[in-house]
């Protein structure tokens, strides 16, 4: 019978923009591109001590699938996924 | 294993060029966008499209597939004619040696997003690399995958085990990765919510060269969509006529074990009684959630021994001034 595998919930330990950037499959570059152009933020932090949660993994990886998927540039991408965040808050308050 | 015909998949000829296979592409994804499409069958339907997408767009996978393509139309032809010619319906499934000449000389790949709903076809297929990784290759990390954990709301009050599959890469005999399905057992810890990240360190594609393996993310979501937004969690409290009628103390097994609630007299079926702090735990500086009970009156059936009885003794006491179609029953 395989173990029972225990791991951390993103948000009580935070990412790096280093661990960002591996679980989004990008470059970190990639990354700061966005967070300069506003268009990411992190939850707390500045410079080199960025953190990173589920909010901010679950956007990253959402804008990065709209802009390989549809070439979208990324502050158009960045509009959709605001979009698609904004029904997903409308839903959820039904 | 059933043959995936990616072309058919996508909707497209088998000489479309890459523009046309992108702009099919684009087509379904935004027909069958989670967030726009809620049908059940959407997500299942968009990881065919992504499978049959991660191989017509990729030139090294698209050629290798081209000639299984090629090969199993041919022999489904002959097939289809030989029956005929005997008289009998053509027998379906995939004509015996189909995946003979295949070669795929590219690095193994777990599909599209982790791949997650894609076929064994595309496992055997492209899951393997052609070639053993040379000895002397630089270490490098393994990818990290991701994969959407759906659970209830209850798994997130008391804890919970659950079991995972996960598509990743890990090393094979000879030496390469390969694509495999693992089937792991995960702690869900107490208070987790929907949307909410759960890192498990090493548990993603392996690296190559003696590299470090990548991480697993499983994100949370909720079988009640609804209950995504709260850390109130609802559930029911069943009870009998006399216990909502007479009120007291009622014990009753919920999510977060046993709790004992007093009843109010006359509590209506369809009231909520609110148990503070007894739901989703506190958490990022939010305060806990409620456990919230929803009164749910079960009737006895008149066929229990005595339960006729009682009803028609009922009937007579308070039938002449209990009227339940008359707004509040009473009048």
């Amino acid at each position: 019978m395989n173990d029972v595998l225990v791991g951390v919930v993103i948000d009580d330990q935070t990412l790096t923009l280093d661990e960002l950037a591996c679980a989004c499959g990008v470059n970190a570059d990639w990354l700061s591109q966005r967070l300069e152009a506003g268009l990411l933020a992190c939850c707390s932090g500045e410079g080199d001590n960025r953190r990173f949660a589920s909010p901010q993994l679950h956007r990253a990886r959402r804008l990065l699938a709209i802009e390989q998927d549809f070439d979208a540039n990324q502050e158009l991408a960045a509009l959709v996924v605001d979009l698609l965040e904004e029904i997903h808050r409308l839903r959820s308050r039904r | 294993m059933r043959f995936e015909d990616y072309y058919r998949v996508m909707g497209v000829a088998a000489d479309a060029d890459a523009a046309a296979i992108k702009q099919a592409y684009r087509r379904h994804a935004r027909l069958l966008h989670p967030d726009l499409n809620p049908s059940a069958d959407a997500h299942a339907s968009m990881a065919r499209i992504n499978e049959a997408y991660d191989v017509l767009s990729d030139t090294q996978r698209r050629a290798a597939y081209d000639g299984v393509h090629r090969r199993h139309r041919t022999l489904q032809q002959a097939t289809a004619e030989a029956a005929a010619g005997a008289g009998k319906p053509a027998e379906p499934g995939l004509p015996g040696d189909w995946q003979q000449g295949f070669q795929y000389e590219g690095a193994p790949s777990t599909g599209r997003g982790g791949g997650e709903g894609f076929s064994d076809f595309f496992t055997s297929m492209f899951g393997r690399a052609a070639k053993p990784e040379p000895a002397d290759a630089k270490p490098e990390r393994g990818a990290d995958e991701h994969v959407k954990l759906v659970i209830d709301a209850s798994d997130a009050i008391a804890g919970a085990v659950r079991s995972v599959s996960v598509r990743s890469l890990a090393p094979d005999d000879q030496g390469s990765r390969a694509a495999v399905m693992r089937n792991l057992q995960v702690q869900i810890p107490k208070g987790v919510r929907a949307g909410q990240h759960i890192r498990l360190a090493g548990q993603g594609s392996a690296g190559r060269g003696g590299g470090a393996a990548g991480d697993l993310y499983l994100e949370i979501q909720f079988k009640d969509t609804a209950r995504e937004q709260s850390r109130d969690v609802l559930e029911p409290l069943p009870l009998a006529p006399w216990e909502a009628a007479l009120g007291g103390d009622v014990t009753t097994t919920t999510p977060a074990g046993e709790v004992s609630v007093t009843v109010p007299p006359d509590t209506p079926h369809g009231k909520r009684l609110r148990l503070k702090g007894r739901g989703l735990s506190a958490q990022s500086g939010e305060p806990a959630g409620d456990m919230v009970l929803q009164v749910e009156v079960k009737l006895p059936p008149s066929t229990l021994p005595g339960a006729r009885a009682a009803y028609e003794v009922m009937a007579a006491a308070v039938g002449r001034d209990f009227h339940p179609r008359a707004g509040g029953g009473t009048t």
